[in-house]
């Protein structure tokens, strides 16, 4: 018995039908794969966005806010940390470094950042000083670049109204010293300025002490007598949005974390934050698989019963197959063949539109997320599509039993 | 010898053949004949194993088809039936030599060499030049001639044909029966269910179907 003799005229025969169940079948495939695969994409750059804070501490409140505005950068309402807990860091020895941020100005899109540059080193892997107080790293996507100034803003202006834009600009000019290399993180968007010059633009000093203040040498600037992001137990520092903390050890992390987590702070690992955030979703994300698995099951049925429609059109060609000599098992083996044959070239199809796909979505939701997120086809794809091929090899029976059940006698009748 | 015995077949509970005896010989041009509605399809159903009989039984030689199963009786018909059709009923989309091959592609996974060898020959004696050529492309003459070539592949021993000239010319027409009846030559048992009088005139034996009754029987009538 050789099907494909016969396989070959209904391909021929039935080429514009087998061309629609194709790009159907794997038009449905690849979308359900793209969404699975992107939703797996999402978690894991927003858990490598979140690998790079081993620990933060902020005021009290909520976890998830405090990660989205240091970790992800989404301007939001955040309480200070008093001033006491910078001077207890100076101090743990179960710290490696930390960094204060400010949060609260802004440029364009841009969040400004008052910190020091110890997290330049840690974000950016640039071991950089900033060189006063005007001067401004800029992120990989900022639109600045090196010499350009510009006048901050107090927050995240949304509108282009002109009578608020002067009303909350601060009349200071940072400079651009350099462009920060692309991290594919939030902080590709980050304006980053020295903690003393966000202190000192808000009208609170600059943190440090100055010998000669009283002397009247302070003129332009402090930038002689001060050594930028150099604090000691006796600088006057002002309240900062949260800390980023990279403790010695392991023991030392749970250490900080316990003793930072008091009635005026909370301190947290971002990444157990992440995880219990992913937990929640890893039940819509099975509910979605199911959804998924079955709306491909109802596209698979749908173009099943096409094909089932199909066959009985011409169910005289079966007739007379039977009258040349096929055997009803013959045509069973040659329409299940040929339904599956269509189902896998389908897959296959799908899989290569979802790869496509899944490109095409990860830029666009990446430009949308400001962090980079990266999707490709993995194992658990694959294993999703040879389930529907698997659940397509059942499905593709009821063709093939359609044609089997019906009797020659029967279309002998009716021709 | 083909004999149907005390034979009856029905659809839906209606008698369509009532045969007490009939026997057709081997090696002569036997025609079935007989109005529109006297059952003349269902016999060749039925001697083709394709309708079994209410009753009775129908014997090729000594072989009771109705004593083999449904998977049974296809294997026989494929290798001992050549069926020629009114429309052909070709495949549109294969080639002339792909609708021949087609029938032992159900008993072979590998069409044997001979039997390609065969194919060429009878499409190249039935003056078909282009066997690779899509079958629609053909005439309706030719598509007869290659509906033949189908049917005579494999040295089938019987050949059945239902209408084989009623949709063709008078020249095309005579080259069907003058192919048909050489099968009959050759030893075979040939049936052709007609009222074209064309293959009347130059039948053998005529059996005269007339409401599932056989009415007439006459021999030599050529």
């Amino acid at each position: 018995m050789n099907p494909w003799m016969l396989l070959k005229a209904w391909y021929l025969q039935y080429r514009w039908p087998c061309f629609i169940f194709i790009s159907l079948f794997s038009i449905a495939l690849s979308l359900g794969v793209a969404l699975l695969s992107q939703e797996r994409a999402i978690k894991q750059s927003s858990a490598n966005v979140s690998d790079q804070f081993d620990l933060i501490i902020g005021a009290p409140g909520s976890k998830t806010d405090l990660i989205l505005d240091i970790v992800f950068l989404q301007t939001g309402f955040l309480e200070t940390v008093p001033t006491h807990v910078w001077f207890q860091l100076l101090d743990d020895k179960r710290i490696e470094w930390f960094a204060p941020i400010v949060l609260g100005d802004g440029y364009q899109n841009s969040p400004i950042i008052g910190t020091t540059a110890v997290l330049l080193e840690a974000l950016y892997g640039e071991k950089v000083q900033f060189p006063n107080m005007q001067a401004a790293f800029v992120g990989a996507n900022v639109a600045l670049n090196a010499g350009d100034y510009f006048q901050p803003q107090h927050g995240m202006l949304e509108s282009n109204d002109q009578y608020d834009m002067e009303e909350n600009t601060h009349h200071v000019n940072y400079q651009v010293v350099r462009k920060l290399p692309l991290t594919g993180t939030p902080w590709d968007n980050a304006i980053l300025v020295a903690v003393e010059a966000t202190w000192d633009i808000h009208g609170l000093g600059d943190g440090h002490t100055h010998e000669h203040e009283h002397q009247g040498e302070h003129q332009n600037g402090h930038d002689e007598t001060i050594q930028l992001g150099k604090f000691d137990q006796h600088s006057p520092l002002k309240p900062v949005s949260a800390f980023v903390v990279k403790p010695s050890s392991i023991a030392s992390a749970y250490g900080l974390r316990s003793d930072f987590s008091t009635n005026e702070t909370q301190a947290i690992f971002p990444a157990e934050v992440m995880v219990s955030l992913y937990s929640m979703m890893g039940d819509a994300r099975l509910l979605m698989s199911y959804i998924t698995l079955i709306c491909e099951a109802l596209v698979m049925l749908s173009l099943l019963f096409s094909i089932a429609a199909l066959f009985a059109l011409f169910k005289r060609e079966f007739a007379i197959l039977r009258t040349i000599g096929a055997t009803r098992n013959y045509l069973l083996v040659s329409v299940w063949l040929f339904v599956f044959s269509l189902m896998t070239v389908g897959v296959l199809l799908g899989m290569l539109l979802a790869t496509i796909e899944v490109q095409w979505i990860s830029h666009l939701l990446s430009s949308q997320v400001q962090f980079s997120i990266e999707a490709t086809l993995g194992t658990q794809d694959w294993g999703f599509a040879l389930t529907i091929l698997f659940i397509g090899s059942i499905l593709a029976l009821l063709p093939a039993l359609f044609v089997y059940q019906v009797s020659n006698e029967k279309i002998m009748q009716s021709i | 010898m083909l004999t149907v015995a005390n034979a009856k077949a029905k659809y839906d509970k209606q008698l369509i053949l009532s045969i007490d005896k009939a026997e057709l010989p081997y090696g002569q041009f036997n025609v079935l004949t007989g109005p529109s509605g006297a059952g003349k399809s269902t016999f060749l159903h039925m001697i083709s194993g394709q309708l079994k009989p209410t009753q009775g039984q129908v014997h090729w030689q000594k072989q009771a088809l109705y004593t083999l199963s449904e998977s049974a009786r296809s294997h026989w018909r494929n290798k001992n039936i050549g069926f020629i059709f009114q429309d052909f009923h070709l495949l549109p989309s294969l080639s002339a030599l792909d609708n021949i091959l087609l029938p032992h592609s159900f008993s072979h996974y590998t069409i044997p060499h001979e039997l390609r060898q065969q194919a060429l020959a009878l499409l190249d004696s039935f003056a078909i030049q282009d066997v690779h050529k899509n079958i629609n492309k053909f005439s309706r003459g030719e598509r007869q001639r290659i509906a033949l070539a189908r049917a005579f592949i494999g040295s089938p021993e019987i050949i059945l044909a239902d209408e084989p000239t009623a949709s063709l010319d008078k020249e095309n027409a005579q080259f069907v029966i003058e192919q048909i009846k050489a099968q009959a030559t050759l030893g075979k048992f040939v049936l052709t269910v007609s009222h074209d009088p064309l293959i009347i005139k130059q039948a053998d034996h005529i059996l005269n179907l007339h409401r599932g009754v056989i009415q007439h029987e006459s021999m030599d009538a050529a």
